[in-house]
């Protein structure tokens, strides 16, 4: 199944503020969702006032939720954000 | 990770050993510079246990500080240690100053030998990542990103971020408080107590001349906002679109904010704690880290709090131990800051 979008909210942190930002361009949320999905299984850490990442993506049928902490977060996903300043 | 075949807490132990030789073995062992880290306490209640039941040991601070060069490797280059001449970078002398004004806190009033009682080196790194919007603690040591310059200025400009960070090293070390819902906003709280202790006991602020805010100094200029958080008047500390619209901090159990994000709103919902603290304090007087703060460490450090506690339990615990400490009068005034925030003590 195509992934359409992938919106995507940032909490925690230090300062604990919500931030959401959406990777409309098929071909990113492709690999953004190719990325955040083989970091599940990475470790959480145990990092205090790390960001806490909801990926929520979207298909043409279905929406799935993947959340992982900052301390999983792999590189990859870290720059296709970074462009979007979440 | 870290292995030897002798348990980590009989070296601790013969860290503080009488004989040099032994001692100096020990600690050689322990590789003291981070291989005992506070990751290793967090979820081991019988190594925490053995840490609270050793002998003292002589006091040391040692800060280490290191630039990751806006990369993500931790811990990155050293580049100040401890007794270093001053670096010609700002945020360096920030975090080495910061984390010296901390440890003062502790040692000074808590007779508390760093985050793990023993001497444990303190270590920061700067200039973490690009734009980073952060400061963390990642259980061996704290984090400081350089902020975006649009919303955040850099992370080490607030001695109360660094004295935040460096607390989490404590509870870690200690009751170790389970990082989501009231559990992990008590965890928040503590931290954001402290990290005020450490601010106004450098400053030798009493309780009425404090500020009470967390991160002032922290938002960039244009962003409407004084600081992160209130003690003082939780809610109240920025109120800009660009981060999200108003402080969400409630200041009363009655607002209570329930959410699965953020660890089930431990940022958040550290208000309703933290205004309890700012009560007892202000309620008992005089300087908030001389009676209030002796009690919500013992309650922290004392090893009665459960990692799991509620802030039920936290509030009846320092209730308890305000009395101990120093009788009926201050047992009413702790018990009175929690009902100010919708949280009876028996």
């Amino acid at each position: 199944m195509s992934v359409q979008r992938v919106i995507v909210t940032r909490t925690g942190g230090f300062a604990g503020i919500t931030v959401t930002t959406e990777v409309g361009d098929p071909a990113d949320a492709q690999r953004l969702t190719e990325a955040v999905r083989g970091a599940v299984d990475r470790p959480p850490g145990q990092r205090r006032d790390d960001f806490v990442y909801e990926f929520a993506i979207v298909t043409e049928s279905s929406t799935d939720r993947v959340r992982l902490t900052g301390a999983q977060l792999p590189a990859e996903a870290r720059a296709l954000l970074a462009e979007r300043h979440p | 990770m870290h292995c030897t075949l002798v348990p980590p807490y009989i070296l601790q132990a013969l860290s503080r050993h009488a004989d040099p030789a032994v001692r100096d073995a020990a600690i050689s062992t322990l590789g003291f510079d981070k291989t005992f880290a506070v990751n290793r306490m967090i979820g081991d209640r019988t190594l925490r246990q053995a840490r609270l039941a050793a002998p003292a040991a002589a006091a040391r601070l040692h800060r280490l500080i290191h630039d990751a060069h806006g990369q993500e490797t931790l811990p990155g280059e050293l580049v100040r240690s401890e007794g270093d001449a001053a670096s010609a970078d700002v945020a360096v002398n920030e975090a080495y100053d910061g984390l010296g004004d901390t440890w003062t806190l502790y040692e000074d009033v808590y007779r508390r030998n760093s985050i793990d009682d023993a001497g444990m080196d303190l270590s920061g790194t700067v200039h973490f990542s690009q734009q980073y919007d952060n400061a963390y603690w990642d259980g061996e040591q704290m984090v400081f990103g350089d902020g975006d310059g649009v919303l955040f200025n850099r992370f080490t400009i607030s001695v109360d971020v660094i004295g935040h960070e460096l607390t989490h090293g404590v509870t870690g070390a200690t009751a170790d408080l389970a990082y989501q819902n009231q559990s992990g906003a008590l965890n928040e709280s503590i931290s954001d107590v402290f990290g005020s202790l450490v601010k106004q006991y450098a400053l030798k602020q009493s309780a009425a001349e404090a500020d009470w805010l967390i991160g002032a100094g922290l938002l960039a200029k244009g962003v409407h906002g004084v600081a992160l958080r209130s003690m003082k008047a939780p809610g109240t500390a920025y109120d800009d679109p660009q981060l999200g619209g108003k402080d969400p901090q409630p200041a009363h159990v009655e607002d209570y904010v329930r959410t699965t994000s953020d660890n089930g709103g431990v940022h958040t919902n550290s208000g309703i704690p933290n205004h309890a603290f700012y009560l007892a304090a202000t309620g008992l007087g005089g300087n908030a880290w001389e009676q209030a703060g002796h009690v919500w460490y013992t309650a922290l450090t004392g090893g009665d709090l459960p990692s799991t506690a509620t802030f039920a339990q936290f509030a009846q615990l320092t209730a308890t131990t305000a009395g101990t400490l120093y009788g009926a009068a201050a047992k009413t005034a702790v018990a009175e800051a929690w009902s100010g925030v919708g949280i009876p003590t028996t």
